[in-house]
């Protein structure tokens, strides 16, 4: 059976974000001014409107600003009581007259304050919503809350069971694409609900211990694709913002229904499980256009994606859930040990390229068909790394989950002139003459043996001077296992004595940008029959050999990770390469030689270091 | 968002590099940032 939830939030913005720096300039100071509310009230109103017409319910996110506006609060009652919408809080939407004057700041962004400053405003907005409405709310969010600021509410207010707590791959693509001005990075969480971790809101609980105790939900469902390798604004559930990224032609956009469509088939990788959510703010529909689309293009773009919901719900294809609600469904009969995994196609550049993605409590990775199924992402949540953000922390802004692998901000396959690149994949190698997987697009399917997630990649053949093999990948992943295993098959050649060596490799980093990081202090260690090898990084390009491997293993401390690759054969070799200061990456590997078919298979394990 | 436009000379400018242009220009080029998603026009159901 196969469910498609659907959540739409609204929020009442009294001061639309467009409108914001022109108030935090002073030249709007008078966030009271009545034209500003009323226009960012009829913005919520016709919101609602459309939703309630398509028989949609919603989650209504008080903004601070709005609980002190009589009509926004008797709107919202109105709304709970003859439509089912909830009645949530959000610390979107903090800045107004009352807070400057409480919190003396025009800081808009509650994940940047210092922790002090978090509880206070917390309290406040709680506090201020229960004397507004009489009751607390059970949902909340922010474009990001970290663990910190939601263990505090947890212990405060414990009735919360959901929250808007992230942005998906909101990182330094999402800084370029703003002029460098939207000072704070999200990369590296999880595109679909998730049950958080205590210690880092990024990743998924491992346990009961572990739980959070909310259910969070991500900024928009966005194209897993387009946002990876492009600017995470244009590519999602949010119709205005597909207008900003001019994916449409005329005046229809497909492209949104195509990204719902595909958020549904998700059901098929999930056990049943589909979720989908819609999160404007007020901002996107303002009266004289936005991002050179005029208000009747925005409002029709908002319309025709509400009617695509409501066309769903009427059929029987999609379940309208609060925030609060969909809290319960999720939890309900989910082992924290299931992962979110999908194989995504591309629905916006018109090739056949698809990406594989996954995400459990030990890591989050991502799988390139279109490079052999390189890993060309991979974010060791079993590190489950504390990591606060805002003023008096060491990152401030910097609330992404940090990579051991990221092949656009770190070279990838192809490096310009020296050294490597991050990235796994396996080369294939013949008298001298090698190919990497990388530069071999394939294709993909999934399928599930009991708990085994398995990645079946169509075989790609490797032509050598003499003669061509034929390469099968499979992927498989047991659930709770917090390992990928990783089979390399050549299933065919065109010459049976021809000896090929399978050559199984990881080359990472680590860090949250484009930039290097120090690498001092990571250890690179081989443990095999023939001996023992073990190095502290120094960037002076070392390389070492240990035959009949047991183990090969890289440890990061930087980011409490132990990363690590073993084989299922006693007769492969492991080894480790050792980066310079102009390529600063470590490899470690698994080679084989084989003659005719045969097949290499591996194990990556991403473990806590400490 | 780092464009301005020039009255005088009916022409806009980009304040982060060297591009200088009339609106038709603008126009043209984001027609051509558009004409890269092949699927714009594309109703996709097939998963």
């Amino acid at each position: 059976m196969t469910t498609f939830y659907l959540t739409v939030i609204h929020r009442p913005e009294m001061v639309p974000e467009y409108l914001q720096k022109k108030a935090a300039e002073g030249k709007a100071e008078d966030l009271a001014r009545s034209e500003v509310i009323s226009e960012s009230l009829d913005i919520f109103r016709t919101q609602q409107r459309i939703a309630h017409e398509n028989g949609l319910r919603t989650t209504i996110q008080m903004t601070y600003a709005s609980l002190f506006n009589d009509e926004t609060v008797s709107l919202a009652r109105e709304h709970h009581a003859k439509y089912g919408d909830e009645i949530g809080s959000t610390f979107l939407g903090l800045q107004c007259a009352q807070f400057r004057e409480k919190f003396a700041s025009k800081e808009l962004a509650i994940w940047l304050f210092s922790m002090a400053d978090k509880r206070r405003i917390v309290d406040e907005v709680f506090g201020k919503f229960r004397e507004v409405f009489g009751f607390l709310p059970t949902s909340t969010g922010s474009y990001y809350m970290d663990a910190e600021l939601v263990n505090y509410i947890k212990e405060r207010y414990p009735m919360v069971k959901a929250a808007v707590a992230t942005c998906w791959e909101e990182g330094p693509k999402a800084y370029h694409n703003a002029n460098n001005s939207w000072y704070t990075l999200l990369d590296g969480g999880p595109w679909n609900p998730w049950i958080p971790s205590k210690r880092n809101i990024h990743c998924p609980a491992s346990d009961e211990s572990d739980d959070i105790g909310i259910v969070a939900i991500p900024h928009l469902s966005r194209d897993l694709m387009a946002v990876f390798d492009g600017p995470g604004s244009y590519y999602g559930t949010h119709p205005q913002n597909i207008l900003r990224g001019m994916v449409y032609e005329g005046r229809e956009i497909p492209y949104f229904m195509n990204i719902v469509d595909q958020y549904r088939a998700m059901a098929k990788y999930n056990r049943g499980y589909a979720y989908n959510m819609m999160f404007v703010g007020p901002g996107w529909m303002s009266k004289s256009g936005r991002w050179e689309a005029d208000y009747d293009f925005l409002l029709k773009s908002y319309e025709d994606g509400m009617s695509y919901y409501g066309q769903l719900k009427r059929e029987g294809k999609a379940v309208d859930l609060t925030m609060s609600e969909f809290a319960d469904a999720y939890r309900e009969g989910r082992p924290y040990s299931r992962p979110e995994c999908t194989l995504w196609k591309d629905i916006l550049y018109g090739s056949s390229r698809q990406q594989f993605w996954f995400a459990d409590p030990w890591m989050r990775f991502c799988l390139d068909m279109n490079q052999g199924g390189a890993m060309i992402d991979l974010r060791p949540y079993a590190a489950k790394l504390i990591r606060p953000c805002g003023v008096g922390t060491k990152h401030i802004q910097d609330a992404s989950y940090p990579f051991i692998v990221q092949s656009l901000f770190r070279a990838g396959y192809f490096t310009h002139y020296a050294g490597e690149g991050a990235v796994k994949s396996c080369k294939l190698g013949h008298a001298g003459e090698e190919v990497d997987l990388c530069a071999c697009r394939t294709l993909a399917s999934f399928s599930e043996e009991g708990d085994t997630r398995v990645v079946t990649l169509d075989a790609v053949d490797i032509e050598f001077e003499k003669f061509t093999i034929a390469v099968q990948s499979v992927f498989r992943l047991e659930e709770g296992s917090g390992e990928i295993e990783i089979i390399r098959r050549i299933v065919g050649t065109t010459d049976p004595n021809a000896e090929v060596s399978i050559d199984e490799y990881i080359t990472a980093c680590y860090g949250t940008t484009e930039y290097p990081e120090d690498l001092t202090g990571v250890r690179l260690t081989l443990t095999g029959e023939s001996g023992t090898e073990s190095i502290e990084y120094a960037y002076k390009c070392r390389e070492a050999v240990v035959e009949g491997v047991e183990s090969a293993e890289a440890l990061v401390p930087q980011v409490d990770t132990r990363l690590s690759m073993r084989p299922d054969t006693k007769d492969a070799a492991g080894y480790f390469r050792e980066g310079i200061a102009f390529s600063p990456m470590y490899t470690i590997g698994i080679k084989r030689t084989v003659r005719g078919t045969g097949e290499l298979r591996t194990w990556l394990k991403v473990e806590k270091a400490s | 968002m780092d464009m301005l436009y020039d009255a005088d000379k009916r022409e806009y400018y980009c304040l982060r590099c060297s591009f200088v242009g009339p609106e038709s220009e603008v126009l043209r080029l984001n027609a051509q940032f558009r004409a890269k998603y092949l699927d714009r026009t594309a109703r996709i159901t097939d998963f």
